[in-house]
């Protein structure tokens, strides 16, 4: 057993029947682990005919053949359901402790089905597994749950949700040791609608290495790298992610108000530097990472993680708000309330526009930070409008007659970046299979900061190549599963011999790659299956016909159509946006098949 | 005059967020920049030439460190200095 457990734990709520069984180690060997092995379980388990939010849709949760080495940032881990905001294939993946504890707890996967009766949390031990009573629990938040099931760093690890979970909101997420969080997608709504409260995980075995000596030195190269690289040594522990957000506004691609603009002149006060100056405690890592990106930061009224740059933006400029602390209260509340808080903040962003234009009946304004608290309260515990906030801003805006004022692709909400500013990131975020997301694949080193070159920003030409290269590489990042801050510092081919070194199992130059390719390709079959189109291969209306109104991106939409069909062709799909029967073979994936059948036409 | 606009820990070595400052070309408003403030050296320069990671945006507009260091600059224009800098 090196690298893989070559175990899966499978337990059924409606049951209560516990089970363990071999892994299959073609399966792995072809999907590593993580997002890859998650997309290739679920394509067995969920098909078109489940409900997101029935007994039939799994949360299988995997970690991957790295996980838990003490390799660097060897502690993320993910979950793969079918998403209840988007209906798409969803992975989430955090970091934090879980993952390592889950893989010393001897398993790859942990696959939890049906719906228990009443609600419960699972208890996985060196001993043994078990089902416990969690009426007591359900309606805890989440800082007070997760330190009355015994959170201990390095001992005992808390997965739950929140009141939003417990009440079914579309972008609820699963929290991961109280302030990290499995957030996009809502997964957090499909675990409580199994009535699972938590999972407490302990764990005592080692993973196994096949090559101990070559191990050692990859490990102590890494850290060699890491510390020699500028971003992954000073720039990411001294500012934290939120160090981007002067720089975005600085270029014209920080969405600002809805979307509505693309500057926003309260930058500077939401910034990284404002947040280090006023706010900041000090930073922290996750388990095995010498990066120490974390944020501790703290207001008169909270102390808490972060928050990162996508949720300052989100609670941020996207709602027209510059208060440093009032987006700070709303980061810490989100988290013990169970949201995805770059869905939230985009939501309540969508609510202020409707009720500027009287969409909708409310007192939501752009600027007003004093109500983000209230709003995030009525949304977890469904009251008022914040009932159809819950279900996100695409059921949100399209129940009061306005779906193009939703900032979403396939139904999630973008991240920071306008698009119009960054074509290729529009590109990227257009075709992501779970919808708008700046991590499968981020655009932002070669559009923006010039890593590892710079490429004209505005160029629609020949962008398609470097986002696949994006996509198929995060892909497999999130297959091993390890920080893609890492991959600033070292290059894939390097993890292809990390890999190796840790399973035995040769990985080649551009095999790894070529894991990430499979993957992307099985979530777009299962898209397909589902019966996603390449219609939905877009961005909201108002990024492709209306102009950016700001900076140096003025005059500027996202040219999507010519960007789209290079995208196909490079990809080995049709017009259509279907894998060729060639990819499928080249890719092994012939026997997947909705691909074949498409292509049979 | 140009307006140079500092950026993360820059603003600690030098003391302040900006400054306008004399040059004719993005080039030769570094080597003020680095005359004025030795300090900066060790945050812009690596063996004498800009580092790689550091990134210049002038008037909105990112920079291409191989190619545009002789791009002429004027009092109407703003050129923001990012010292090395990630997120996602």
């Amino acid at each position: 057993m090196n690298g893989w457990s070559e175990k899966i734990l499978d337990i059924d709520l409606t049951t209560g029947s516990i089970k363990t069984y071999p892994l299959d180690m073609e399966m792995a060997r072809l999907y590593v682990g993580g997002r890859g092995l998650g997309t290739r379980l679920l394509w067995d388990l969920v098909g078109p005919q489940v409900d997101t939010l029935s007994p039939e849709n799994v949360l299988i949760f995997t970690n991957g053949p790295l996980t838990g080495t003490g390799y660097q940032t060897s502690n993320r881990f993910s979950v793969s359901t079918k998403s209840p905001l988007t209906g798409t294939v969803l992975d989430a993946n955090s970091g934090g402790f879980w993952g390592m504890q889950f893989k010393k707890a001897g398993y790859d996967v942990l696959i939890v089905r049906g719906k228990a009766e009443k609600p419960v949390y699972i208890e996985i031990k060196p001993e043994q597994v078990s089902l416990h009573d969690a009426m007591e629990l359900w309606g805890m938040r989440v800082n007070a749950l997760t330190q009355k099931l015994g959170q201990e760093k390095n001992h005992r690890n808390v997965l739950c949700i929140g009141p939003a979970g417990e009440n079914l909101s579309r972008i609820a997420a699963i929290m991961n040791d109280g302030q990290r969080a499995l957030a996009r997608g809502g997964p957090g709504a499909v675990m409580g609608s199994k009535n699972l409260k938590a999972i407490v995980i302990e764990g005592k075995e080692k993973t196994g290495i096949a090559d101990q000596e070559k191990y050692k030195f990859l490990v102590y190269e890494t850290r060699k790298m890491l510390a020699a690289n500028p971003l992954t040594s000073q720039a990411l522990p001294e500012f934290g992610t939120v160090v981007m957000m002067n720089l975005v506004n600085n270029i014209g691609a920080l969405s600002t108000r809805n979307f509505l603009h693309n500057q926003f002149e309260g930058a500077e006060d939401i910034s990284g530097e404002t947040l280090t100056e006023k706010y900041l405690v000090k930073n922290d890592a996750c388990w095995a990472c010498p990066i120490r990106c974390t944020r501790i930061s703290k207001t008169d009224k909270v102390k808490g993680e972060g928050p990162e740059f996508q949720t300052t933006w989100a609670f941020g400029a996207q709602c027209g708000i510059a208060d440093l602390a009032a987006i700070i209260e709303a980061n810490c509340l989100a988290n013990d309330l169970g949201f995805d808080t770059i869905s939230a903040g985009n939501t309540i962003g969508c609510a202020m526009e409707l009720s500027e234009k009287r969409f909708i009946d409310s007192d939501l304004r752009f600027g007003r930070g004093d109500l983000l608290a209230r709003t995030l309260e009525d949304m977890a515990y469904r009251r008022d409008l914040g009932a159809d906030m819950a279900e996100g801003s695409l059921r949100l805006a399209t129940k009061y007659g306005a779906p193009e004022l939703s900032m979403t692709v396939k139904g999630l909400e973008m991240p920071a970046y306008d698009p119009r500013g960054m074509q290729g990131q529009g590109l990227l975020l257009a075709t992501s299979n779970r919808g708008a997301c700046h991590m499968r694949g981020n655009m932002l080193g070669l559009e923006v900061l010039g890593l590892p070159k710079m490429i004209d920003r505005f160029q629609v030409q020949g962008k398609s190549s470097y986002v696949i290269l994006n996509q198929n590489s995060s892909a497999a990042i999130d297959s091993l599963v390890l920080c893609k801050f890492t991959s600033m510092a070292v290059a894939d081919e390097y993890f292809a011999r990390v890999l190796s070194a840790v399973t035995g199992i040769k990985y080649a130059t551009g095999d790894l790659i070529r894991v990430g390719e499979r993957i992307w390709n099985l979530e777009r079959l299962y898209n397909l299956r589902e019966g996603f189109t390449n219609k939905e291969d877009t961005l909201p209306l108002r990024l492709l016909n209306e102009p950016a109104p700001d900076g140096a991106t003025r005059g500027w939409v996202v040219h999507l159509e010519p960007m789209l069909k290079e995208y196909y062709r490079a990809r080995g799909w049709n017009e259509l946006g279907i894998p060729t029967a060639q990819k499928l073979v080249e890719l092994e994936l012939d026997g997947m098949q909705t691909g074949e059948k498409e292509n049979q036409r | 005059m140009p307006l140079i606009k500092f950026h993360a820990n820059l603003r600690k070595i030098t003391g302040m967020n900006e400054i306008a400052i004399q040059g004719a070309s993005i080039r030769a408003v570094l080597e003020r920049l680095v005359k004025d403030f030795p300090d900066l050296q060790q945050y812009l320069l690596e063996d004498g030439q800009l580092h790689p990671h550091v990134l210049l945006v002038l008037n909105g507009q990112p920079l291409d460190l191989e190619n545009d260091l002789g791009t002429p600059v004027s009092g109407q224009d703003a050129l923001a200095i990012f010292p090395p800098i990630a997120g996602g």
